[in-house]
């Protein structure tokens, strides 16, 4: 039970605080393929760098 | 647009389409292996001797290599579609852009509860290994596994909160651990390293099939432990460096491992133990690769495959926190369930509210359901998501031939893999119906019962034009 009392409340306190501190539009912002089109704009932006 | 800044160092995460945080991209191949063999090597350790009790060791030999033939073509049709998907939900988001929302819904769930039940089960052997463990060190008494079942949880759960790269790579020391664990058991009980202590000839005589070939067959529903859960690896479709890449050679050198691994844990286990002996699970062998090491007489091998034991079961439960929270993650953020949920972590970058919501479930199930009906509940899920991916790869070809989407990976002789998946399936199905005819029609009852739920209500909630982001060219025909 130690391990339930060591580590819930360090879930818990860090899930109030970062709900706190930041808007629910960036916290659930995501969505699909985002990164993938992320990773080949910043190919193409290296390529015109070179 | 103009907050988006790609090249942001302190708002790493940012892109179009209005992405503020979204999932880290830090894994590479080894951890896609480490993720879908972590999840599976637990049945090498445990559970696929039920076969031996079906049909006699030779059913257990057979029903491994028909099981991993249906898994070679899970693991070829997925590494396929899953390296154009590269998004957090594996086989749900599949199901969304290639067949349609209805069976979406269905395949998220088929994951979700395939992987929180393999957790819980997870759960509830880790307890019984302590208990054990504490047996051979001399404690009389009954040991209470319950403190350690909620810890195994709770401190995978909180390591998944904390960062997917500590979590996989975690798996991937582990998972190493266990497989060389089997490999040097091979070595030391076959007489390559050593004097072996193999006796084939003698455990088998007169026991080849006992049951006859209905027990071969009856056998096949045991013969997916040594493999399942070898598709959890796209799930990690969103945070690995490249998805062409690294999801393929990940998902086929995983299979390829597991292969081995099964072969030899048979080969291994049925060369010491009585085939009556190794084929009951609850009151014979709990864990063959264990019991054999005890049969060998070395101290250094007890010791290595108890941790092997124990660590590939942590590193099945770990995986499976990972997956189920990726498939709920994913459904969430389309609005299929409450989209409050699919929130990504702002600086640990993990689905964080995803995977609180799965311990409380984990633990019920954990503590308050036993052991068989929760992995047989696994399997059955997991079976329903293997009889939708060959209909998914036909679709994804038909749809979007070869030169229209650039894959990272193309599986040879399409539609042979997707046809003999679906029979191996059907094959199962009725092998499962053999053992667990209730349980089938049961699960199989409540999936009809959500799919009325989805269509005519929690439909309206999603998001429709949203859930489709990817860069992929409209569908042949439409």
């Amino acid at each position: 039970m130690g391990a339930f009392c060591a580590v819930w409340p360090d879930i818990l306190i860090d899930w109030l605080t970062t709900d706190s501190r930041y808007s629910e539009d960036v916290l659930t912002s995501s969505r699909e393929g985002e990164l993938e089109a992320m990773a080949e704009e910043r190919k193409i932006e290296g390529a015109h760098h070179v | 647009m103009s907050d988006v800044d790609i090249t942001s160092k302190t708002m790493d995460g940012m892109g179009p389409h209005g992405t503020k945080v979204g999932l880290l991209r830090v894994l590479g191949p080894a951890h896609v292996w480490a993720l879908g063999v972590g999840i599976v090597l637990v049945g090498e350790y445990m559970g696929w001797n039920f076969a031996v009790g079906k049909g006699g060791a030779y059913a257990a030999l057979i029903a491994c290599w028909f099981a991993g033939i249906l898994y070679s073509c899970v693991a070829m049709i997925d590494s396929e579609v899953t390296s154009t998907v590269a998004s957090a939900g594996g086989q749900y988001t599949q199901a969304k852009h290639i067949v349609g929302p209805l069976m979406a819904f269905n395949v998220g769930l088929y994951l979700v509860f395939a992987y929180t039940m393999l957790e819980a089960a997870n759960a509830i052997t880790a307890g019984y290994l302590f208990s054990v463990v504490a047996s051979m060190s001399g404690y009389a008494g009954e040991l209470d596994q319950r403190p350690f079942i909620i810890l195994v949880i709770m401190l995978l759960a909180w390591l998944n909160y904390r960062g997917v790269l500590a979590t996989l790579t975690f798996n991937l020391v582990i998972t190493a651990i266990a497989f060389n664990a089997i490999i040097i058991l091979f070595l030391s009980t076959s007489g390559i390293l050593g004097g072996g202590i193999m006796e084939h000839a003698a455990l088998m005589e007169e026991h080849e099939l006992p049951y006859g070939w209905i027990g071969v067959l009856a056998a096949m529903h045991f013969g997916l432990w040594y493999y399942l859960g070898i598709e959890g690896t796209t799930q990690a479709a969103e945070e690995v460096r490249s998805p062409a890449r690294a999801l393929p050679f990940g998902t086929l050198a995983g299979i390829m491992t597991l292969l081995i691994a099964a072969t030899l844990t048979w080969y291994v286990c049925s060369g010491v133990l009585p085939w009556e002996y190794l084929g009951d699970g609850v009151s014979g062998s709990v864990a063959p690769l264990f019991d054999t090491a005890r049969l060998s007489g070395s101290t250094g091998l007890i010791w290595l495959l108890g941790f092997g034991t124990l660590f590939a079961t942590l590193a099945s439960a770990n995986g499976c926190i990972n997956d189920a929270s990726r498939a709920w993650f994913a459904m969430w953020r389309d609005k299929y369930l409450p989209g409050w949920f699919g929130a990504v972590h702002p600086k640990h970058r993990t689905p964080y509210r995803a995977i609180v919501f799965l311990i409380p479930i984990a633990l019920i199930f954990a503590l308050g359901a036993p052991l068989d009906q929760v992995i047989t509940f696994s399997i059955l899920s997991g079976l329903l998501g293997y009889t939708f991916m060959p209909l998914n790869i036909i679709l994804f070809r038909r749809k979007w031939p070869l030169d229209t989407i650039k894959r990272g990976y193309e599986h040879p002789f399409h539609p042979v893999p997707a046809i003999t998946l679906l029979t191996l399936c059907g094959v199962t199905f009725f092998a499962v119906f053999l053992g667990y005819g209730t349980q089938l029609v049961a699960m199989i009852g409540f999936y009809i019962l959500v799919s009325l739920l989805f269509h005519f209500w929690r439909y309206r909630f999603v998001n429709r034009g949203a859930q489709f982001t990817m860069p992929w060219p409209k569908p042949r025909g439409y």
